[in-house]
C-alpha cells in the first residue's frame, strides 16, 4: 500500500489541474499501475484497482484494455481460466493495442500453459511473437510506461514459454527461453518481474553447471527471491521461493550442500521458521522443509491462491514422501487434490498439475502398500499425461496446415473469382470495343465534318463559284474578242471589196495604154481611140468616185483601237525572237521598260516588230539590233537600231520625206526588195494616229542611217503615268491554330535567342489563342516556354503562375497508379497468407486496373487517333487551296491509318466529295483555259485581222490620195489630143502618164494586196436552215424550211444576207434552190423591175451600192476557197418583179452533227 | 484564114466595146453573131447559132469566176469549139490552171498587149495552150525559178562536194531514218560510227566555222533542203 499513498497526492495535483477525460485516464493508469503491483501481493485488491480502472475507461480503449489484461491475470491466478480467457477475448475483440493484445497473448499462453492446452498455447504464441515484432519495429515511438509494459510482456512470454517448455521436459528449450528473458528484467523498473525471473531460475531446471553449482545458483536466486518479497509483501513469490525451498530442503544432497556454502542463509531460514510447529517425529531438515512448505501453504492461503496452495501442498506431501512419512505425505497430497478438485470442476484442467500429484498419489499410495489406490491414481497419472502429450506442437502444425488448407481455398476460390471477374471483365471489354468503335466512328463522322471541313468546303465551294465566274468571265470575255473579230472581219471584207475596186481600174488602165500605143499606128481609127480612151478614164473617174465616197463614209468610224499600256508587254512578245536572232548569229537586245503609253497595241507590236523584222534582215550575221524606249517630254520614243547595211542618204530621204516611193528600189543593191512596204505601212499608222485626235500630234516616225554603219528607224507615242498600286496584305486572314503553332514557334526561338520579354509575350498571346482540350501538349509546352523566359528574367511570381499551370497540366496527362503506396503497405504486411489474400485481392484490383487501363489505353488511343485524324484532316483541309492536286492522295492515306473499314468510310465520303467537286472544278478549270486558250487564239486572230485592216486602211486612203487626179489628166490630153491633132510629144506625155499611174496604182495595189494573201474564211458545213433563221430572225423575211446543206462561212454569208437584205425593198421573201452540185439561194423581189442596164451594172465598180458589191466579194471568196467552181451571184428579172440569188457549193450533212 | 462565127462574153461595157474594135480591126475574118453580158444572155445566143470562137470574160457580173463553169459545159457540149479566156485576174494563178483543166484553149491576161491578132489566128489553126506575152512573162517567170533551183542542186553537190552516199545519208535523215537503220541499207556501206563521221564531216561543209555550233540532225537537213542538195518533193527511201 505504500507506493498507492505517495502517489495519491500527485493523483489528486492531476485531478486539481486537468480536465475530466485526462483525470479519468489518470485514474485508469493509475488503477491499472496499481493493479498490476498488487497482483503478486494483494490477488484481491488487485482486482479491485483493476475493476475501477475498468469502470473508468470507458473513453480509453488501452487502459481498458490494461485493466481487463490485469483482471484477466486475478482470474488466472483464482484458476478461473474461463472468465480469464472470456476476459482475454474482450480485449481482442476491441482493442486495437497490440501491446495490450500482446499482453492478453502472453496470459492467454500463461492459461493455455497451465490447462495444458499446447495447440493453443502455440497460436497464442505465434500471434503473440508476430505482434512484437510489429511493436519493436516502432520500439521507438513508445512511452516510457509502454516500454515497462513491454519489457512486462516480453519478460512473462519467454518465462512462460520457459516454464512450458520446462513442463514439458525440455530443459534446453526452457533455459534458452529463460535467457531470453534476462535481458528485460530490471529490479529498478519492474521488481515483481525481477521476483518472477528470479524465482523461475531457483525453482530449479533452468541453470546448468554441476550439481551442487545449480544447488547454490538456484538457492542464491530463491533466496533473494525470498528476502526481497518477504521485505517488499510480495506474498505470492515470498510462498513460491519457500515452497522450492522446502523441495530443495527435502532434498539431503541439495540440503547439505546448501548448509556448507551459504550456511548464514540457511541459518537465517533455518532461525526463521524454528516456530513453525511441525512433526516431531521427522529429523531436524524434515522438519525445517516442512516448516518452509507450511509457511508457503499459509501464505498461499493468505494471498488465495489455490493452485499454489495445492502446489504448496504437494511440495509439503512431498517433504513428507522424502521423510518417508507416507501417511502424512498421502494426507498432504489428498488435500492438494481436495484443494484442486475446486478447479477441476471448470472446464479447463490445470492438466499436468493433475497428472503430477496423481502421480505423487500412486507413488505414495505404493509406498504405503496401497496398490490398487497406486495403481488407480497411476492409470489416472497416466491418462492425464496422453491428454497432454509431448507433440503439442505437432498438433499446432496440423491445425496450421488444416488452416492453411481451408486458406488455399479461400485462394483458390478467390481465384476462381479472378478468372470470373476477368472473363467478365473481357466481356466488358468486348462490349466496350464495340460500343466504342461505334460511337468512334460517329466522332470520325464528326471530325469529318468538323470546322475545317466546312471551310474547306466552303472554300471548295467558294473555289467552284470562282471556276464558275471565271468561266462565265472568259466566256463573255471570249464572246467579246469574237464580236471584235466579226466586226475586223466584216470591215476586212469591206476593205478587199475596195481593193477589188480599186483593181478594176487596172483593166481601163492597160487598155488606155494599149490604145495610146495604137494611136501611133495611126490606121484611121485615132478619134474612135481617143473617144474610147475618154469612156476608159470616165469610167475609171466613176470608179474613183464610189471608191473615194465609201473611204470617206468609213472614215468617221474610229478604226485604231486606243488603249493604255505598258511597253513591256509589246517587248516581251517580240523578245520572243531571241532565237531567231540566234539562228542567224545576231543578238537583240530588248529593254526592261516601264514606260506606258497610249496607242493601238496590235498596231505598236506590229511597228516594233516590222522594224525588227527589217533590222534582221539587213544586218549580217555577227551584228545586233537593239530596241530602246526613251521617255521624252510627254512623249516616248521606241527606236530599233541595227548594225546592218544601212541606207543612202536619198533613200533616207526618200523614206522621211515621200509618201509614195517604189520599194524596190529602197537599200543596197544586194538587199532584198520588200523593205519599203512595212516602212511604208509604219508611217500610214503614224499618221492615222495623228488623224485620230490633237493627243496623238506628238506621234512621229523617222530613219537615220548612214551606209555601211546601220541604222536607226524610230517613232513617238504619247506617254501617261503608271497607276499606282497598293497592295494591304491581311495577316488576320490567316488560320487562327497556325499561328499560334508560328506563335510557339517565336517563342522557343526568342527564348534561344534570349529575348525573354518576347518570349513571354509571344508564350502569352499564343495561349490566349490555344483551345485548351484540343491541344494541351502545345499549353504546356507554351506554359513551359514561358516558365523558362519567366524564370530567366526573375520574375517569379510570374515564374510560379505559369510553372503551376504547366506541372497541373503536365498531371493532368500523367495518370499517377496508388499501387506503389498500395504495394509499401503491402510488404509491411508480414502476414504469408495475407500477403497472399492482398496479392489475389490486387490481381483482381490489378485487372480490374488493367481493364481500366486498356479500356482507359483503347479510349486514349482513339482519342490519340481521333487527335491525330482531326490534326491530319486538319492540316489537309486548312491548306486545302493549294494542295488541291494532291488531296485524295492525302485523304486516302488518312483513311489507310484508321484499321477499320468502317471507319474509313466518312473519310471516304469526305473523299468523295471533295473528288467528285474537284472534279467539277477541273473540268471548269480546264474550260477557262480552253477559253483562255481561244481568247488568246482570238485576240491574236483579232490583231491580225486590225493590223491588216488598218494597213489597208492606210493603203486604200494612200492610192486615193495620190491617184485620184490621174484619170482627169489623163480626160485633159485626150481632149487636147482631139482638139489639136495627135501630137507626138503629147501621145508621150498620155503614155508616159498613164504608165506610170499603171505603175504606181499597181504598186500601191500590191502592197494593199499583200495583206489579203490569207483566206478570210473558215468553210465549214453549214445548213441552209441556218442561213434563213438568220434572215428571218433579223430581217422578219418569209422563209420556207429547206434541208439542204452547203459549204461556208457562217459569219461572212451572215454578212451578205445583211447586205443583200439591207440593198432590197420590203416584202422579199427568200427561196433555196438545189441544182447540179450547187445551191441556190434566191431573194425574190416582187413590185420591182430594174432596166437590164441596172442589172448588168448591179455588180460592177460602177454601181451605186456598196453593199452589192460586199456580196460579190464574198461570193468571190467562198468561191476561191472552195477551188473556183464557179459560183453565181445574179441578179435578174422575174416574172412580177426581180430576183437575186447566189450560189454555194452544195454539201451533205456531217455524220458526227 | 477562113472567116468564123465570134461571140463575145463581157460583162463590162467598156471593155466589151474594146474588144470589139481589136476585132474589127485587126481580124477582119471575125464575125461576131453576138455579145452577152452575162450567162443568161450567153446561153441563149448560143440557142440561136453556134460560133466558131467564144471568147469568154470569166467574171460576169457578180460572178466572178462563173467562165470556168461556162467554158466546162461549153467544152463538154461542143468538143470543136474554140475557146479563148479572157481575164484581168492577173495574179490568179491557181485561177489559170482551173480554167485550162475547164477546157479553154487559151488564156489572154487584160494587160500589157491585151488580145493580138496572131493569138486568135493560132486558136482558129487548132493550136491549143495560146497565151499572150504577159501571160507567157509570168510563167517563163515561174519555169526559170525551177530551173534556177534544179541547176542551184547541181551547183551546192559541186561546191560542198555532195556524193551519193551524203545525199543518201541526207536524204534518209530527213524520212526520219536513225543512223543504225541508214546503216542497215543496201546501198550504205557503212557503219553507224562512221555515218557519225560522216554527219559531223557534213555539217562541217555545209555550215561556216561560226554557225557550225549545236546544229543537229535536223539543222543539217533543213540547211540541205536550202541548199536544194535534197529535194523536199522527191523524199523517196531506199529499198531496204
Amino acid at each position: 500500500m505504500k507506493p498507492q499513498a505517495t502517489l495519491l497526492p500527485i493523483i489528486a495535483l492531476f485531478i486539481a489541474c486537468s480536465s475530466i477525460g485526462e483525470r479519468e485516464a489518470m485514474v485508469v493508469s493509475e488503477n491499472n499501475d496499481l493493479a498490476y503491483r498488487l497482483r503478486y501481493t494483494d490477488i484481491s485488491a488487485s482486482l479491485q484497482a483493476a475493476k475501477k480502472a475498468y469502470s473508468c475507461s470507458s473513453n480509453d480503449p488501452d487502459g481498458k484494455a490494461e485493466a481487463l489484461n490485469n483482471m484477466a491475470y486475478v482470474a488466472y491466478q483464482q484458476m478461473r481460466y474461463d472468465q480469464a480467457l472470456h476476459l482475454l477475448q474482450r480485449i481482442s475483440g476491441f482493442s486495437r493495442n497490440q501491446l495490450e493484445l500482446l499482453c492478453a497473448d502472453v496470459l492467454t499462453m500463461k492459461v493455455m500453459q497451465r490447462i495444458g492446452h499446447g495447440k493453443s498455447f502455440f497460436d497464442a504464441r505465434l500471434r503473440a511473437q508476430k505482434r512484437l515484432s510489429r511493436i519493436l519495429s516502432e520500439e521507438d515511438n513508445l512511452t516510457e510506461r509502454q516500454k515497462h509494459r513491454l519489457h512486462y510482456a516480453l519478460t512473462e512470454l519467454h518465462i512462460v514459454a520457459s516454464t512450458y517448455y520446462y513442463y514439458l521436459g525440455q530443459d534446453s528449450a526452457a533455459r534458452s527461453e529463460i535467457q531470453d528473458a534476462a535481458q528485460y528484467v530490471n529490479l529498478e523498473t519492474d521488481t515483481t518481474q525481477w521476483l518472477y525471473y528470479h524465482y523461475m531460475l531457483g525453482s530449479g531446471g533452468l541453470v546448468d553447471g554441476s550439481p551442487d553449482e545449480v544447488t547454490i545458483t538456484e538457492f542464491n536466486h530463491l533466496f533473494r527471491v525470498y528476502t526481497l518479497a518477504k521485505a517488499n509483501h510480495f506474498t505470492y513469490f515470498e510462498a513460491n521461493a519457500l515452497q522450492s525451498l522446502s523441495a530443495m530442503v527435502a532434498d539431503s544432497a541439495r540440503a547439505n550442500c546448501v548448509k556448507q556454502q551459504r550456511i548464514d542463509a540457511y541459518s537465517y531460514l533455518f532461525g526463521e521458521h524454528l516456530r513453525w510447529q511441525t512433526d516431531s517425529t521427522l529429523s531436524l531438515r524434515h522438519q525445517f522443509a516442512a516448516a518452509l512448505s507450511h509457511h508457503s501453504i499459509d501464505l498461499f492461503r493468505q494471498y488465495r491462491d489455490l493452485f499454489q496452495t495445492a502446489c504448496a501442498m504437494r511440495t509439503l506431501g512431498e517433504v513428507y514422501f522424502t521423510a518417508e512419512h507416507y501417511d502424512e505425505a498421502l494426507q498432504s497430497f489428498h488435500k492438494a487434490l481436495h484443494l484442486a478438485s475446486d478447479f477441476r470442476r471448470s472446464p479447463y484442467q490445470v492438466t499436468p498439475w493433475l497428472a503430477g500429484i496423481h502421480e505423487n498419489l500412486s507413488l505414495t499410495y505404493s509406498a504405503l502398500g496401497d496398490k490398487l489406490s497406486a495403481d488407480n491414481h497411476r492409470n489416472i497419472y497416466l491418462d492425464l499425461l496422453d491428454e497432454s502429450r509431448q507433440n503439442k506442437e505437432l498438433d499446432s502444425r496440423k491445425a496450421l496446415l488444416k488452416q492453411e488448407a481451408h486458406s488455399e481455398r479461400i485462394q483458390f476460390l478467390l481465384l476462381l473469382s479472378l478468372v470470373v471477374l476477368v472473363v467478365v471483365l473481357s466481356i466488358l471489354y468486348y462490349r466496350q470495343l464495340k460500343r466504342r468503335s461505334l460511337s468512334f466512328e460517329k466522332q470520325v463522322r464528326e471530325i469529318a465534318s468538323s470546322e475545317d471541313c466546312k471551310q474547306a468546303e466552303h472554300k471548295l465551294q467558294m473555289l467552284l463559284q470562282d471556276g464558275e465566274e471565271q468561266l462565265e468571265e472568259r466566256k463573255e470575255e471570249c464572246a467579246v474578242v469574237q464580236q471584235r473579230i466579226l466586226n475586223e472581219q466584216k470591215r476586212h471584207i469591206l476593205q478587199r471589196t475596195k481593193l477589188s475596186v480599186v483593181y478594176a481600174i487596172i483593166p481601163y488602165l492597160d487598155r488606155v495604154i494599149a490604145e495610146v500605143k495604137k494611136l501611133d499606128e495611126m490606121d484611121g481609127n485615132e478619134s474612135e481611140r481617143l473617144s474610147y480612151i475618154e469612156e476608159l478614164c470616165s469610167g475609171m473617174m466613176t470608179i474613183n468616185d464610189r471608191l473615194t465616197s465609201w473611204i470617206q463614209m468609213q472614215q468617221g468610224k474610229l478604226s485604231l483601237q486606243v488603249s493604255r499600256f505598258p511597253l513591256k508587254d509589246v517587248f516581251a512578245v517580240i523578245s520572243m525572237q531571241q532565237y531567231a536572232f540566234a539562228q542567224q548569229q545576231l543578238t537583240l537586245e530588248v529593254p526592261e521598260s516601264d514606260l506606258q503609253v497610249k496607242a493601238d497595241k496590235a498596231l505598236t507590236l506590229f511597228m516594233v516588230n516590222t522594224l525588227v523584222d527589217n533590222a534582221r534582215k539587213f544586218t549580217p550575221a555577227g551584228g545586233k539590233v537593239t530596241i530602246m524606249a526613251d521617255s521624252i517630254d510627254d512623249f516616248v520614243e521606241i527606236s530599233v537600231r541595227d548594225t546592218g547595211v544601212g541606207l543612202s542618204r536619198e533613200d533616207v530621204q526618200t523614206l522621211n520625206d515621200s509618201k509614195v516611193y517604189d520599194p524596190n528600189r529602197i537599200g543596197t543593191k544586194n538587199a532584198s526588195k520588200g523593205f519599203g512596204f512595212g516602212i511604208m505601212n509604219c508611217k500610214g499608222i503614224i499618221n492615222s494616229y495623228k488623224k485620230l485626235s490633237s493627243l496623238f500630234n506628238v506621234c512621229d516616225f523617222g530613219v537615220e542611217s548612214e551606209e555601211g554603219q546601220g541604222s536607226r528607224f524610230w517613232f513617238r507615242l504619247p506617254r501617261v503615268l503608271p497607276l499606282l498600286c497598293f497592295f494591304i496584305f491581311n495577316l488576320f486572314a490567316q488560320a487562327m491554330p497556325q499561328r499560334c503553332y508560328e506563335l510557339f514557334d517565336s517563342t522557343y526561338h526568342a527564348n534561344l535567342q534570349g529575348r525573354f520579354v518576347d518570349a513571354w509575350l509571344y508564350a502569352d498571346s499564343a495561349i490566349a489563342m490555344v483551345e485548351a482540350p484540343v491541344d494541351t501538349a502545345l499549353l504546356v509546352s507554351l506554359y513551359n516556354e514561358q516558365a523558362i523566359a519567366a524564370q530567366a528574367l526573375g520574375e517569379w511570381d510570374a515564374y510560379r503562375v505559369s510553372n503551376a499551370e504547366c506541372v497541373r497540366l503536365h498531371r493532368l496527362f500523367s495518370s499517377d497508379s496508388s499501387l506503389a503506396s498500395d504495394c509499401q503497405r503491402l510488404e509491411k504486411m508480414n502476414d504469408d497468407s495475407r500477403v497472399l489474400y492482398v496479392l489475389i485481392v490486387l490481381l483482381l484490383i490489378a485487372s480490374l486496373a488493367l481493364f481500366y487501363m486498356v479500356v482507359l489505353r483503347h479510349r486514349l488511343r482513339h482519342r490519340a487517333s481521333l487527335d491525330d485524324l482531326y490534326q491530319r484532316l486538319s492540316s489537309v483541309l486548312r491548306s486545302f487551296p493549294e494542295n488541291a492536286a494532291s488531296l485524295d492522295e492525302e485523304l486516302k492515306d488518312i483513311a489507310h491509318t484508321l484499321d477499320q473499314p468502317q471507319l474509313r468510310q466518312p473519310i471516304r465520303e469526305l473523299r468523295h466529295k471533295f473528288a467528285s467537286a474537284l472534279a467539277k472544278l477541273q473540268e471548269t478549270n480546264s474550260l477557262v483555259e480552253c477559253f483562255e486558250e481561244k481568247t488568246q487564239k482570238q485576240r491574236f486572230e483579232h490583231d491580225r485581222l486590225h493590223v491588216m485592216n488598218q494597213i489597208l486602211d492606210n493603203s486604200l486612203s494612200t492610192i486615193k490620195h495620190e491617184t485620184m487626179y490621174f484619170p482627169s489628166r489623163i480626160k485633159q490630153l485626150t481632149d487636147d489630143m482631139q482638139q489639136n491633132g495627135i501630137e507626138s510629144e503629147t501621145r508621150h506625155t498620155l503614155l508616159d502618164l498613164v504608165t506610170y499611174y499603171r505603175h504606181i496604182y499597181m504598186l500601191l495595189y500590191e502592197q494593199a494586196q499583200r495583206q489579203t494573201d490569207q483566206s478570210l474564211l473558215r468553210l465549214q458545213p453549214l445548213p441552209v436552215s441556218n442561213l434563213l433563221t438568220y434572215a428571218a430572225k433579223t430581217f422578219g423575211i418569209d422563209t420556207h424550211p429547206a434541208e439542204a446543206w452547203v459549204r461556208g462561212d457562217e459569219t461572212l454569208l451572215h454578212l451578205l444576207l445583211d447586205q443583200m437584205l439591207a440593198v432590197v425593198p420590203e416584202n422579199v421573201t427568200l427561196a433555196v434552190e438545189v441544182r447540179d452540185s450547187m445551191t441556190y439561194i434566191i431573194c425574190n423581189v416582187s413590185g420591182v423591175t430594174l432596166t437590164s442596164d441596172e442589172l448588168s451594172n448591179l455588180f460592177s465598180p460602177q454601181t451605186e451600192r456598196m453593199e452589192y458589191l460586199v456580196m460579190r466579194q464574198i461570193v468571190r471568196e467562198h468561191d476561191a476557197a472552195c477551188g473556183h467552181p464557179g459560183l453565181r451571184l445574179v441578179a435578174e428579172n422575174a416574172e412580177a418583179g426581180y430576183k437575186i440569188s447566189f450560189s454555194l457549193l452544195s454539201t451533205h450533212k456531217p455524220s458526227n452533227s | 484564114m477562113e472567116k468564123f462565127k465570134v461571140i463575145i462574153v463581157e460583162d463590162d461595157k467598156l471593155e466589151l466595146k474594146g474588144t470589139q474594135q481589136i476585132l474589127q480591126t485587126e481580124v477582119p475574118e471575125a464575125e461576131i453573131i453576138g455579145t452577152a453580158t452575162g450567162e443568161a444572155d450567153f446561153w441563149k445566143l448560143m440557142r440561136d447559132g453556134q460560133p466558131d470562137l467564144v471568147l469568154l470574160d470569166l467574171g460576169l457580173g457578180g460572178s466572178t469566176t462563173v467562165g470556168v463553169d461556162i467554158c466546162r459545159q461549153l467544152r463538154s457540149r461542143y468538143a470543136d469549139m474554140k475557146i479563148l479566156v479572157f481575164t484581168g485576174e492577173i495574179l490568179n494563178e491557181r485561177l489559170w490552171v482551173e480554167v485550162l483543166s475547164a477546157g479553154a484553149d487559151g488564156i489572154i491576161l487584160k494587160t500589157g498587149n491585151l488580145l493580138q491578132r496572131d493569138d486568135i489566128v493560132q486558136v482558129m489553126h487548132g493550136r491549143h495552150l495560146v497565151f499572150n506575152e504577159p501571160f507567157l512573162e509570168k510563167v517563163m517567170a515561174r519555169f526559170r525559178k525551177v530551173v534556177c533551183k534544179e541547176q542551184a542542186a547541181v551547183d551546192a553537190c559541186v561546191e560542198y562536194e555532195i556524193d551519193e552516199y551524203d545525199e543518201r545519208f541526207l536524204r534518209h535523215l530527213a524520212l526520219g531514218y536513225t543512223k543504225d537503220m541508214i546503216a542497215g541499207l543496201r546501198q550504205m556501206p557503212f557503219s553507224t560510227k562512221s555515218l557519225e563521221k560522216r554527219q559531223v564531216d557534213l555539217t562541217n561543209r555545209l555550215f561556216s566555222e561560226r554557225e557550225r555550233s549545236g546544229v543537229n540532225a535536223v539543222r543539217l537537213v533543213v540547211r540541205a533542203i536550202q541548199l536544194h542538195i535534197i529535194d523536199p518533193e522527191n523524199l523517196v527511201a531506199d529499198e531496204q
